[in-house]
């Protein structure tokens, strides 16, 4: 299960709040590059998993890494070190309502130890492109369309160079074609070699894009059909 | 989604409005508690000042038997210069003391009749006290030293012993109540703090939330509130400074006195110190209130 090539990876995990056993026998990697459907109902346990990843849970047994981060011994200190190493992209984007695109990217980079005003600024206007976006950092969040505004949470989830992004329920808030512009970007990301895991409900996606996909349910998570061969509509079942 | 906007910019707006008023009334606590805390020290160091310049100004006689002469008195005198006890040490033949206690009575010869005009004194040697030997106990055991060291040639060691409890009490009580106050004070001040620290927090929980999920290290996320916090300190300081001056120059109107104990180099101590001390409380208590939040999971903060 773990290769040369694992962005990350959990052996046997187990998952707690507190004392409520979340999740057990989590068996879970992910390849650079890969592109991966995280499915679940509400309750399922799978915002735990995300928090597992991006290190507010402990795994409570098994072991896990994340980049070079061991995700049981990690010490509260590197977690945001951890964090730079994958990206997060969120439903409802996150956005800095006070402040212009590029500020909101600018206020990324200083939280995370960039330094130089030059550097900002090309990186800035790198990932906007990388998005679509170029000639859209003076705009404030409210002046762009829901589809922007999701694209520029990418484009600031690039920022630090990450392992993977990690986009929980990306499309979540999206129109059908806003969420198809959305899909082809990240798509387009994984194919760069930026690996990303998406919690999604979006069961339309899934048939437009089919991907691997990972199911959180009965207490643990199991991988669904081989990549490419999957039927949302047969093998989900949402009652 | 507009009426939605609307609405939370107008639940942030609150928030800031409850800010800004919680900012302003840490600030008031503060400065209440660095106000009382410079008069009380301002006090202390003037009342100080003075008791040492009278204290060190306050002579104690040493009598000796006129058959001790000039020379063995020279010598004696600069001995007792030397002693540790000693602030200084003149020697005052009887004449000298006759006539000071002639002028002190006043009067002239009336009074000093019913002695004949005949000088009943010893010469003796003027001594002043060190002002860590200002003290009854001390005072004993000089005299007991000065009596056994020179026997047969001093008469008298002569002070009154009143003046030791009349100097080291009476203030202290005054003090004392005023120090309790500030500590209580204090920690209403460092409460409200911690109020303003989850308020701002609360305030800004977007924020933070999004900086720890980008990986922002805690330590820049706490740098802003240290930095407030660092503010509030100097202006409380600058301001509970202001008015312990205001204080010092309103009592001045109604007593010369209060601006004779004191000088503007000891006020600049105060103020100095008072800034300092804002400062370190509002550093102290933002630390260990941000210990405390961030430490929470930021769901539990909504």
């Amino acid at each position: 299960m773990e290769t040369e090539n694992s962005i990350f990876w959990i052996k046997e995990g187990e998952i707690r709040q507190g004392d409520a056993l979340v999740l057990k026998s989590v068996n879970l990697h992910l390849e650079k590059g890969e592109f991966v459907y995280l499915i679940g109902r509400t309750g399922s346990g799978k915002s735990s998993l995300l928090k597992t990843i991006y290190g507010e849970l402990k795994l409570s047994a098994g072991t896990g890494k994340v980049a070079q981060f061991d995700l049981n011994t990690i010490r509260q200190k590197e977690i945001p070190y951890l964090r730079r190493e994958l990206g997060i992209v969120f439903q409802d984007f996150q956005l800095l309502s006070d402040r212009t695109i590029m500020e909101n990217l600018k206020f990324v980079m200083r939280a995370t130890g960039w330094k130089g005003k030059k550097e900002i600024l090309q990186r800035g206007e790198e990932v906007l492109s990388l998005v679509g976006l170029d000639h859209k950092g003076d705009k404030m969040p409210n002046q762009l369309s829901g589809g922007e505004q999701q694209r520029v949470s990418i484009a600031r989830a690039l920022i630090n160079k990450p392992a993977f992004i990690l986009a929980d329920e990306p499309t979540g808030n999206l129109d059908p074609e806003t969420s198809k512009e959305i899909m082809t970007v990240l798509l387009a990301i994984a194919k760069e070699g930026t690996s990303v895991l998406m919690a999604t409900h979006d069961l339309s996606i899934m048939e437009q894009f089919p991907s691997r996909t990972i199911r959180v349910d009965n207490q643990t998570v199991t991988e669904l059909n081989p990549m490419n061969q999957f039927d949302p509509f047969s093998q989900v079942s949402f009652e | 989604m507009s009426i939605l906007a609307l609405e939370m910019g107008r639940i942030a707006n609150r928030g800031q409005k409850g800010l800004k008023t919680a900012y302003v009334a840490t600030i008031v606590g503060i400065v209440i508690v660095l106000f009382i805390l410079g008069t009380v020290s301002w006090f202390v160091l003037g009342l100080n000042n003075l008791k040492d310049d009278k204290i060190q100004s306050f002579e104690i006689d040493l009598f000796f038997d006129n058959s001790v002469n000039n020379l063995e008195l020279g010598i004696i005198e600069e001995e007792i210069a030397q002693k540790d006890y000693s602030h200084t040490a003149l020697y005052r033949s009887a004449e000298e003391a006759w006539d000071k206690i002639k002028e002190d009575i006043g009067g002239g010869d009336t009074a000093l009749a019913v002695l004949d005009n005949e000088n009943p004194l010893n010469q003796s040697i003027v001594m002043t006290l060190n002002k860590s030997y200002f003290k009854l106990d001390s005072m004993k055991w000089i005299e007991a030293e000065l009596m056994r060291e020179y026997e047969g040639r001093i008469l008298e060691v002569s002070y009154p012993e009143t003046i030791f409890s009349e100097y080291n009490q009476g203030i202290q009580k005054a003090v004392y109540f005023m120090l309790f106050l500030s500590a209580l004070l204090l920690f209403v001040a460092i409460a409200m703090i911690n109020n303003t620290i989850r308020l701002a927090l609360f305030s800004k929980r977007f924020l933070i939330k999004t900086m720890q999920l980008v990986g922002a290290t805690p330590g820049f996320i706490r740098r802003p509130f240290f930095m407030s916090a660092i503010g509030q300190g100097l202006l409380s300081g600058l301001i509970a400074g202001t008015m312990v001056l205001g204080l010092i120059f309103l009592l001045q109107t109604y007593n010369p006195m209060f601006l004779n104990m004191t000088d503007l180099k000891l006020f600049f101590i105060v103020l100095g110190g008072i800034i300092v001390f804002g400062i370190l409380i509002t550093l102290t208590s933002t630390y260990f209130a941000l210990r405390k939040y961030l430490r929470l999971n930021l769901d539990k903060l909504y």
